[in-house]
């Protein structure tokens, strides 16, 4: 089970350095990942709420626990020290996917507390894109 | 029908047990990452309780004693007390994950902050046990757990392939992004999940609550052959509609919500109301297990009076024991630790305690001393051992998977 | 208990439930007190059972007589070792060990009597019927 941040409210813990570019891109990868998650998670609920599927308290929790997973792990692998100049390419490049979904994110969350069921597959539209980016940077990566 | 309702100590137990806000998370994950490939581990455990939890409520129907009650008299006092300590530890470790679990299913419908509802529902799980008496307690919670059959019909109106499931499942292989390792430790998860020692000690102590005598045998046999496979038959349907919905996605799940997801999408609102609604009576019946569980071993071991069939006042220091227990299990609560975490290492670590406590029931139920007549026949004994068999496999290869695999990754 | 019944105290005795006259469950064998009869034979003379015998058996040299030191002080009673009950008193030896006394007599319960009275009578309901 990957770590995310869970409903308790830790956030991220400070992560040594990464000593290869390996490792590092290895860490990079399983952010991506844990980020493809959550983002997948908040569009299909947008969905289940738009379809009329869900309820409101039920979809505010569901989307702001993986808003905090997806700051959670931002903040984790921004924390990581990139061993090299070579890995600052990487890092930004994770570091500019993970923040745009973060914000897609948390418009979802902030449609849902506001009521606007209806909307949210509208609202959820860019994180097809985020999702599929995210996707296609841990298979990039992957060893 | 209140011969039907006679298997509600079954249905509790296996709800309890089966799923719980451990065994919740860990199927739909199970099922988002491996798709039905565990599948055969939730078969293969359902039959290992299923042999084991017969015994177990056999025990307790003719010689009137529990389970535990006999781990020292057979284990010795020694080894009594390590089981005593490596299970008493593993149950409050379950039921503080447990009243957590109550409470987010709660916070589900009401979206407030789980953590805020947690003192409330820890309360309310002591009432029950303080007040309620076992038999009601058991028809609520057995009954109420039942609102999970909605995990089948989401299945069913996901309307798979029947065929190719039932294929996948069949030939289990390890998927491609996954290794050797973190299959053998999901199944052990599974299994251990399956398994659970505080499901017996539950069983068997609930048996000698309902007073059961010789002539419960058959309604001991009805408890368990429908109880236990049906918390088995919830489990697959969680992880098929896992495997349909949300592996797809690529979506991992590490969060009660999530587990509820791929209902609300496909059945809609009724469903996830159902859903919520047996979500909480599982966690709550998890958490009644738990505790009373708690109670139950340390009042066996030290031979105290113990049990709901009696005034709270003739068992005093049994109801001190759970109420001692539901408190730490509420600070600990408090303190924000993720509760699945929690339920993780609790279902692992039970892993590996199994031995220490199937190993007596096979013992117990094969002496004439306490069972007379009602003594293990010869094919029964096979398959318990080739059981036992496993469980140490499984004990002893829990741990260093865990290390191996860094709890799953 | 019928004449000349020969039992392995090890296996029959030792960690067996207690039961007093009314079925109550009262503690368990902790301990087995041995004297030497006229043969030379040993015989049970005493069954053991309450704070710290346990722990002696298990050979924690220190718990054990601490153990029965607290439990003195917390629990004093009129006789000398209340732990200690002549195997006169035992009923019958089954799957449990039947006493033909009170569990009131017993060391095994004055925890019992203390949380009772100390704890749980002041929580209400305590005394509530179970089976409505």
């Amino acid at each position: 089970m990957l770590c995310a941040a869970g409903a308790g409210g830790c956030v991220s813990h400070p992560v040594g350095p990464a000593r290869t570019l390996t490792t590092y891109e290895g860490k990079a990868v399983s952010t991506a990942e844990s980020a493809s998650s959550a983002v997948q998670t908040v569009r299909l609920a947008a969905q289940t709420g738009s379809d009329g599927h869900a309820f409101g308290p039920y979809l505010s929790i569901t989307i702001s626990e993986q808003e905090d997973a997806l700051a959670g792990v931002e903040g984790t692998f921004g924390s990581i020290q990139p061993p090299g100049e070579e890995a600052d390419d990487l890092r930004d490049e994770l570091d500019a996917l993970l923040s745009r979904a973060l914000d897609h994110v948390s418009a979802v969350r902030i449609a849902v507390r506001r009521g606007d069921l209806d909307g949210l597959a509208r609202v959820a539209e860019p994180l097809g894109g985020d999702a599929a980016s995210l996707s296609a940077f841990a298979e990039d990566h992957r060893s | 029908m209140k011969r039907a309702l006679e298997i509600t100590l079954g249905i509790l137990t296996a709800i309890g047990g089966f799923v719980d806000i451990g065994d919740l998370v860990a199927n739909a994950e199970t099922g988002a990452r491996f798709r039905m490939n565990l599948a055969w581990v939730v078969v293969v455990g359902v039959v290992g309780i299923v042999v084991y939890a017969e015994m177990a409520g056999r025990v307790a129907s003719v010689s009137g004693r529990a389970v535990f009650d006999l781990v020292r008299e057979r284990l010795g006092p020694g080894l009594g007390l390590l089981n005593l300590l490596a299970s008493f530890f593993i149950t409050a470790l379950t039921l503080t994950a447990e009243l957590a679990g109550v409470a987010i299913a709660l916070s589900l419908a009401v979206s407030v902050h789980y953590l805020l509802l947690v003192p409330f529902t820890t309360f309310l799980v002591w009432i029950v046990v303080w007040r309620l008496p076992f038999e009601t307690m058991e028809r609520i919670f057995g009954l109420l757990g039942l609102a999970l059959v909605v995990f089948v019909v989401t299945l069913w109106q996901v309307g798979p392939d029947w065929g190719s499931l039932l294929s996948e499942a069949t030939h289990p292989h390890v998927p491609s992004q996954e290794t050797p390792f973190t299959y053998a430790y999901y199944g052990i998860a599974l299994f251990g999940a399956a398994m659970t020692p505080y499901e017996v000690f539950f069983f068997s102590s609930g048996a000698v609550e309902e007073r059961w005598g010789r002539s419960d045998l058959n309604v001991n046999r009805a408890n368990v052959f429908v109880g236990f496979p049906l918390g088995g038959v919830l489990s697959l349907a969680l992880m098929a509609g896992a495997h349909l919905v949300l592996a797809p996605r690529g979506i991992s799940v590490d969060s009660l919500s999530q587990v509820a997801l791929p209902t609300a999408f496909v059945v809609g609102k009724l469903g996830l109301a159902c859903l919520l609604v047996g979500i909480f009576a599982a966690t709550f019946g998890a958490a009644l297990e738990t505790g009373l569980s708690a109670g139950y071993t340390v009042a066996q071991y030290l031979g105290w009076p113990w049990g709901k069939h009696v005034r709270p006042r003739e068992a005093a220091r049994f109801h001190l024991v759970v109420m001692v227990t539901l408190v730490g299990g509420l600070l600990v609560t408090l303190t924000g630790v993720d509760p699945i975490k929690v339920t993780e290492y609790s279902i692992v670590l039970s892993a590996a305690a199994l031995p220490l406590t199937y190993f007596p029931i096979l013992l117990i139920a094969n002496d004439p001393g306490y069972m007379g007549d009602q003594v293990n026949g010869r094919l029964l004994n096979a398959l318990a051992f080739v059981y036992l068999v496993i469980l140490t496999v499984v004990a002893v290869a829990t741990i260093p998977l865990m290390v191996i695999t860094k709890a799953g990754q | 208990m019928p004449d000349g019944r020969v039992l392995y105290a090890g296996m029959s005795l030792l960690d067996r439930q207690l039961v007093d006259r009314s079925g109550r469950p009262c503690g368990n064998v902790d301990d087995c007190e041995l004297e030497e009869g006229p043969t030379g034979a040993l015989h049970v003379s005493a069954v053991l059972a309450g704070p710290g015998v346990l722990a002696t058996r298990l050979g924690w040299r220190r718990l054990g007589p601490w153990l029965e030191w607290v439990g003195a002080l917390v629990f004093p009673s009129p006789v000398d070792r209340p732990q200690r009950i002549p195997f006169s008193r035992v009923s019958d030896v089954g799957s449990a060990v039947h006493l033909a006394v009170d569990a009131d007599e017993l060391a095994t319960m004055a925890g019992e009597r203390w949380v009772r009275d100390h704890v749980i009578r002041h929580i209400p309901g305590n005394g509530h019927d179970a089976a409505e």
